[in-house]
């Protein structure tokens, strides 16, 4: 009796322990990258079109897997060159802008804990521009360094190596418990 | 008795399958839940899961069979049950080391391709490299490969010469293979980066002595009598230290993670911690009714410790989720 007692009370002193523990403090940071803000800034109205998007996030960026696509009220992509990374922003080109309308920025980035995050922001372009997009399945990916795509700087699929590494190591595992036995 | 022994031998080849799956799916469940990764494809955040988890798993089955063979060096255990039980010790952690290079291979090359958002069959060996070598976590994974590599033939150096190097050399590298991609993950680029890195490092270490110390002696000693009663005690005297640390380290580490205590019933990540908290509280209840048992000799102690490693093996996929989880 008494020590299903002493147990619950036990119980209950770990949970509160833990609970009050969790309770009492708070502290910054989240895990993944988030967004901080973009320049044109999310919800911008512009007369002119911006010749690059920045986009800032909580993280280091990493350079080289990041995608930023510039979409406009007409469906045409106005992205342009490659997407540079620096610190905890990255960066496109753009091309001149066309109509007016909402243009959205959408992007896909990896930060150093090597997960992706991706979403988007907008601004609205209130007088037209003079330019014209590209259509989306053949504008450039905006990826710097532009890994796999059409450029094959990605080189071979690597699954076969992957592959092999495993029969080796299951190989490695056989012959270590074969000659362990003797 | 002859019965006893047979169904004492298949149980304890069973149980270790049947808790490393478990903490897989709950891995997998809680992960999807808690909507980790939602910039990935499904099929890869399920991947990722899984690898995340097995990882883990593989990993502490490791550390607790080197804290084993460690623990067995003690007065009390007879020479030859001594050496016949560190051959098995070695064969599991060779074969477990095996499945463990395995995974964080196949680990890496999940998370490359979600990096890049192609197919795992269309990725290029430079992207793989470039994911690899350029992230602190891609790093931080080519470094526990490296620690397996280095356990697997600790192990295998054991089995061919029993004294060529000491038990202790395999545990430390599996530990060394568990923490690296704790300690470059979230936590190594979060803002108060020094105490987040050694919190985790220490949470790790605590709880994976913990889980698989408990899991080994059970599926090792477990019905053995005459090893359990002098290697039981020494485990269970570590086994508190491992449960005060694992606690209070979890605690300041979701702290420093969560914006505040409304997030703790708002976001994916916040539940997690909760789950962990509510898992916790059941161990330490487990583990001191355990205690309890053993020292007034009441056994069966094992029904409860079997009880305590799979409410363990769900904490750990639960804690697989949390990794990935914004």
């Amino acid at each position: 009796m008494s020590r299903a007692a002493r147990l619950a009370s036990r119980a209950v002193a770990v949970l509160v322990a833990a609970g009050l523990a969790l309770f009492l403090g708070a502290g910054p940071a989240s895990a993944h990258a988030q967004l901080e803000g973009s320049d044109p800034p999310d919800g911008a109205s512009l007369a002119t079109g911006p010749s690059s998007v920045t986009i800032h996030f909580s993280d280091s960026m990493q350079a080289g897997f990041n995608t930023v696509t510039v979409i406009g009220p007409d469906h045409l992509a106005y992205q342009q060159g490659q997407v540079t990374a620096a610190n905890d922003s990255v960066t496109t080109g753009v091309m001149p802008l066309g109509p007016a309308g909402r243009y959205e920025i959408g992007y896909r980035v990896v930060s150093d804990d090597g997960h992706p995050v991706q979403g988007s922001v907008s601004f609205t372009l209130t007088r037209p521009g003079p330019g014209k997009g590209v259509p989306i399945a053949n504008a450039p990916q905006a990826a710097d360094a532009a890994p796999g795509g059409d450029s094959g700087s990605g080189g071979a699929p690597v699954w076969p190596w992957i592959v092999g590494a495993v029969v080796l190591v299951a190989g490695g595992v056989a012959l270590a418990l074969r000659l362990g036995r003797s | 008795m002859n019965r006893a022994a047979a169904r004492s031998g298949s149980t304890s080849r069973l149980l270790p399958v049947l808790w490393a799956g478990l903490a897989v799916a709950v891995a997998v469940v809680a992960g999807v839940l808690a909507d980790a990764l939602s910039s990935s494809t499904f099929p890869l955040r399920v991947a990722t899961e899984v690898t995340r988890s097995a990882m883990d798993v593989a990993g502490i089955a490791c550390v607790g069979m080197g804290l084993l063979s460690a623990l067995l060096r003690t007065t009390g255990v007879a020479e030859r049950d001594h050496e016949t039980l560190d051959r098995r010790l070695d064969r599991s952690i060779v074969v477990v080391g095996g499945v463990w290079v395995v995974v964080v291979l196949c680990d890496i090359a999940f998370r490359a391709a979600d990096a890049y958002d192609v197919p795992v069959g269309a990725l290029g060996g430079g992207e793989l490299v470039h994911w690899a070598t350029s992230l602190a976590s891609g790093r931080g994974l080519v470094l526990t490969a490296a620690c397996v590599l280095v356990v697997v033939g600790c192990a295998t150096a054991r089995l061919l010469r029993a004294d060529a190097v000491p038990p202790r050399a395999a545990l430390v590298a599996a530990l060394l293979g568990l923490l690296t991609p704790a300690v470059t993950g979230h936590a190594g680029t979060a803002s108060d980066h020094e105490l987040a890195v050694i919190m985790s490092a220490l949470h790790v270490a605590a709880a994976s002595a913990w889980v698989g110390g408990l899991g080994a002696v059970l599926v090792f000693l477990g019905g053995r009598r005459a090893l359990l009663d002098p290697v039981l005690p020494r485990f269970s005297r570590l086994a508190t230290f491992c449960i005060v640390g694992v606690g209070v380290t979890g605690v300041l580490n979701a702290l420093l993670r969560l914006p505040g205590l409304g997030a703790l019933f708002t976001t994916g990540y916040g539940w997690l911690v909760v789950a962990k908290v509510v898992l916790l509280a059941v161990l330490a209840v487990l583990g001191n009714a355990a205690r309890v048992r053993l020292a007034t000799g009441r056994l069966p102690v094992l029904r409860w410790a079997a009880v305590e490693v799979t409410v363990m093996a769900m904490a750990i996929g639960v804690a697989a989720a949390l990794t990935q989880t914004a």
